[in-house]
């Protein structure tokens, strides 16, 4: 045993010797994996629901999303916040169980119950285990069919929401989403409007409004239920008719939003946060649809300029300058135009350099031809990350939540890949010169004017607009 | 040359569905730790490196080291330039990220499985080649990346540094949990290059890290692979535990803060136990019982039914060297903290003297339960399933321990509630800050 010992000792050390590798070159990538995109079932019950399924056999677990068409887009134009209470309300008592029953059963279940809205839609979550999943399917039918809205619970939630609003004017990065959403958009758009509304248009909210919402909208016709879970299709059509058949259809359908008008509102906006250590600075515009064809080449041009770690922007002002933790750009694609933005925080003293820095990078993009390399790198970034985007069952029913949304076809998935897969370096050039405009970029900023003042109207970017954190003009 | 010491699958509680995590662990002969777990459901690989290592064992006046030091490790090393971690990664369709907390710091990647190598490759560049790459430029731009990153995630926060204020009142300046893990801007400055390099060679050693790899891979070809890229790395001297250490809090402190904030907001904090304790068990349960769903005890009075508060929220947050407890609530417009603080302590004395239900304790552990089995879902990042293995085989040395953790949940009683109530949320004992707009002391709890 000794023996052996020592013998091993000394093939270790050799080994070591002789495992000196070669570290200046990288490993290659062994064979690329196969990866399919997970495959949807469609059913549809007898009540219209259409349900999409993708079975899932990991965990004893069920995850499922209703996406409705309607969001806060729908919701009458001088009751802005509605469709968000709503939802907040939705399992705050039905005809026969209280708010405090609702909460006790899925809290004995384990079951995760949420619903939330957007501009072009809104969503329940249900994730269960899936033994429980009879009774979880049992609560959300109740909620989805008897939901009474009780006008203690209307005050009560309104006034929380009320609450969240004034503690927002505490957040500088809040405030600058809030203001540029309101600066780009047109004041008669509803993508102007904050999803949770402001102080004034709350407090023209009654109880009857959201109880109109929910019966309007809250209709089979009007939803598609994702399934991602331990269970096979045949056994989910059972259940989901036992539980959501009495679910009546209705007339309503979903009113198309308004296209946005292609406005544009050059200049320096300024929320005065004094002595703010940073600036939150966004510098956009509105951007454009997801169902544009630029969308692909988009994708591919945001990911070089501002759409990773890596990226143009982040490179520049984090890992070059030291200006700040973290920045970069996006595209937010909606069934109407998006926004385009670009910022993040930064060190206030360097609130200036940050600005013309932004809108350099800009210029640059339009200006010259990325590179191959930079071409390569994001389309790989891209495309190679597909399957840790279909891992977990919300991520998964996410995803399909996406192609419902969006009109996109089932095969979506693989298109995505070929389109991405086309871009050329003209075609990331051609969008830039077209979407990234600096003369035509809202700037916003919320952070210490009074030490920025001098240098931000050295900018020459014209007189800066001083506004209030709801985003409404100052003298 | 690897030494096996386990293989276990296990079977979670038989109240539900069984669930099996199955993995290898082994230690190289350098001491490094390596946990192996096969999942082929998507053909994706975990890469998740922790090494024991936070900011409890930083000096006084070098607060924010750990932290730094780990953005440090992004900046390249010998053979990786600087910028290329990242760009290698993302060029595979990766994602990874990086934290430190007073007791560990983790590095994880993501990756297409057939990119298994490269992640290793860059790990293990690090660990045993960085100070080849180090240069002061670096740590001059990392250093203003993380002033930054306080400015933008403490001082520029509503309420921002409350935790810094809290922890230096719960511990002694000598405690490790004195400062917070970002550090101070002045220490921040203070940092050499020096400090980087000792800190490494200290701390970022094999014998004190634990790899937890998972996913579309074949345990054999991995175990090759990581002999390959950390075998010749050398084990570095051997480093202490961390000794437990809960300080005795006799009185009680209020102390208050101005901030810009609109509404004041109150924090309770009571010391208890570390993290793996049955104590630890209770505590989580009680703080769940106490403020967690529409019908728990806090939420239910101070938010639901008399309406003076926003939200609350209790927690205990146990780990290596102490724990403590908090209660969160922020006062509606117009209600004081000091009524606030008065429900708490009326809602407190409820459970010291009459205890909790069986149906509320239930209701706690079954949310308990379905937590355990969803967090399963992730394979890598922050709290997936290489995280968590590496997690418990740092502080329990046992990768599997999943099981034994949900028991110590199950087997809290009604009296342990009761017990754990009355020893730790002490009526005289207790650090109470409130964090109130600025100008407004008067609306402080006392």
């Amino acid at each position: 045993m000794k023996f052996l010992k020592y013998f091993l000792m000394v093939v270790l050390i050799m080994g070591n010797l002789f495992s000196q590798i070669d570290r200046t070159q990288k490993p290659k990538a062994g064979k690329t994996p196969d990866f399919k995109f997970p495959k949807i079932q469609s059913l549809s019950l007898s009540n219209g629901l259409q349900v999409k399924l993708v079975e899932y056999h990991q965990l004893p677990i069920v995850q499922m999303q209703f996406v409705f068409g309607a969001g806060c887009s729908h919701e009458p134009r001088d009751k802005s916040g509605a469709f968000n209470l709503m939802m907040r309300l939705l399992d705050a008592g039905t005809k026969t169980r209280t708010i405090f029953d609702i909460a006790d059963e899925f809290e004995y279940l384990g079951t995760r119950f949420s619903a939330s809205t957007s501009h072009d839609g809104s969503f329940i979550s249900i994730l269960t285990l899936k033994k429980h999943l009879e009774k979880s399917l049992e609560l959300t039918a109740d909620i989805l069919q008897n939901s009474v809205f009780p006008d203690s619970e209307f005050n009560r939630v309104r006034n929380e929401v009320l609450t969240s609003l004034l503690q927002q004017k505490d957040r500088a990065d809040v405030i600058a989403n809030k203001v540029f959403s309101k600066i780009v958009y047109s004041e008669n758009h509803p993508y102007g409007n904050p999803v949770d509304g402001t102080e004034a248009s709350l407090n023209s909210i009654e109880v009857n409004d959201l109880r109109e919402l929910y019966k309007k909208y809250f209709i089979p016709k009007n939803a598609v239920l994702i399934v991602v879970g331990d269970i096979k299709a045949n056994e989910l059509k059972k259940q989901l008719e036992k539980h959501l058949s009495g679910w009546k259809n209705g007339n309503q359908n979903i009113p198309d939003i308004p296209p946005v008008e292609m406005n544009f509102k050059p200049g320096i906006f300024l929320v005065d946060k004094p002595e703010a250590p940073q600036s939150q600075i966004r510098v956009g515009c509105i951007g454009v649809e997801r169902n544009n064809p630029d969308y692909f080449a988009l994708e591919v041009m945001n990911m070089i300029l501002g759409g990773n770690f890596n990226s143009r922007i982040n490179w520049n002002l984090r890992e070059q300058k030291g200006y700040t933790y973290g920045a970069r750009s996006s595209f937010t694609y909606r069934k109407q135009k998006g926004t385009f933005n670009a910022g993040g925080g930064f060190k206030s003293s360097v609130t200036d350099s940050c600005i013309s820095e932004l809108l350099n990078e800009l210029r640059k993009m339009r200006e010259s031809d990325v590179s191959e390399d930079e071409l390569k790198f994001a389309k790989n970034s891209i495309l190679l990350s597909f399957p840790r985007l279909f891992e977990t069952p919300a991520q998964i029913a996410g995803q399909i939540a996406n192609l419902i949304m969006y009109d996109l076809p089932e095969n979506y998935f693989n298109l995505y890949v070929s389109k991405i897969k086309d871009v050329t370096v003209k075609d990331v050039r051609a969008v830039s010169v077209k979407y990234l405009i600096p003369e035509k970029m809202s700037v916003i900023v919320v952070g210490d004017y009074k030490s920025n003042k001098n240098a931000l109207e050295n900018l020459n970017l014209g007189k800066i607009q001083l506004l209030d954190p709801d985003g409404n003009p100052l003298n | 040359m690897f030494k096996q010491i386990i293989l276990s699958i296990i079977m979670l509680s038989t109240v539900f569905s069984q669930v099996n995590i199955k993995f290898e662990k082994h230690i190289l002969p350098n001491g490094l730790n390596l946990i192996i777990h096969e999942d082929h459901s998507i053909p994706i690989v975990s890469v998740n490196l922790w090494y024991h290592v936070g900011s409890g064992r930083e000096k006084q006046g070098k607060s924010g080291f750990a932290h730094l030091f780990e953005h440090m490790l992004f900046q390249g090393s010998k053979n990786v330039e600087k910028g290329n971690h990242f760009k290698l990664i993302q060029d595979a369709g990766g994602t990874l990220n990086g934290s430190t907390n007073t007791d560990r710091t983790n590095y994880w990647e993501i990756l297409p499985s057939n990119f298994l190598e490269l992640a290793l490759y860059l790990e293990s560049d690090r660990m045993g080649f960085l100070l080849d790459a180090m240069t002061q430029e670096k740590l001059d731009n990392q250093r203003d990346v993380v002033k930054n990153e306080r400015r933008q995630n403490y001082e520029n926060q509503p309420y921002g540094l409350a935790s810094k204020i809290i922890n230096e009142n719960l511990y002694p300046p000598e405690h490790p949990y004195h400062w917070l893990t970002i550090g101070t801007q002045e220490d921040l400055s203070n940092a050499t290059l020096e400090d980087v390099m000792e800190f490494f060679k200290k701390y970022y050693v094999p014998n004190n890290a634990s790899l937890c790899i998972g996913g579309d891979i074949n345990p054999k070809e991995v175990k090759k692979l990581v002999e390959k890229y950390f075998g010749e790395i050398p084990r570095g001297n051997e480093i202490e535990k961390m000794k437990p250490w809960i300080p005795v809090l006799n009185e009680n402190k209020y102390l208050t803060m101005e901030d810009n904030v609109k509404l004041p907001r109150i924090y309770i904090n009571w010391l208890t136990v570390q993290h793996f304790t049955d104590d630890e068990a209770a505590l989580d349960l009680l703080a769940t019982i106490l403020s967690r769903g529409k019908n728990s005890r806090l939420y239910k009075s101070l938010v639901y039914e008399k309406k003076i508060a926003q939200d609350v929220s209790a927690y205990n947050n146990s780990a290596e060297v102490s724990g403590s407890f908090g209660i969160v609530s922020t006062a509606k417009q117009g209600a004081s903290l000091k009524e606030i603080e008065e429900v708490i302590n009326n809602e407190l004395e409820k459970v010291k003297l009459e205890g909790v239900s069986e149906k509320e304790l239930e209701l706690a552990k079954n949310e308990t339960e379905a937590n355990f089995i969803y967090r399963l879902q992730s394979l890598g990042g922050f709290g997936g399933r290489t995280d968590q293995l590496n997690r418990y085989n740092i502080f329990v040395g046992d990768p599997g321990y999943f099981n034994k953790d949900l028991e110590r949940y199950k087997k809290v009683s009604v009296e342990d509630i009761k017990r754990v109530a009355n020893v730790y949320l002490k009526q005289n004992g207790k650090v109470v800050l409130s964090a109130v707009p600025r100008g407004k002391t008067e609306l402080k709890a006392q």
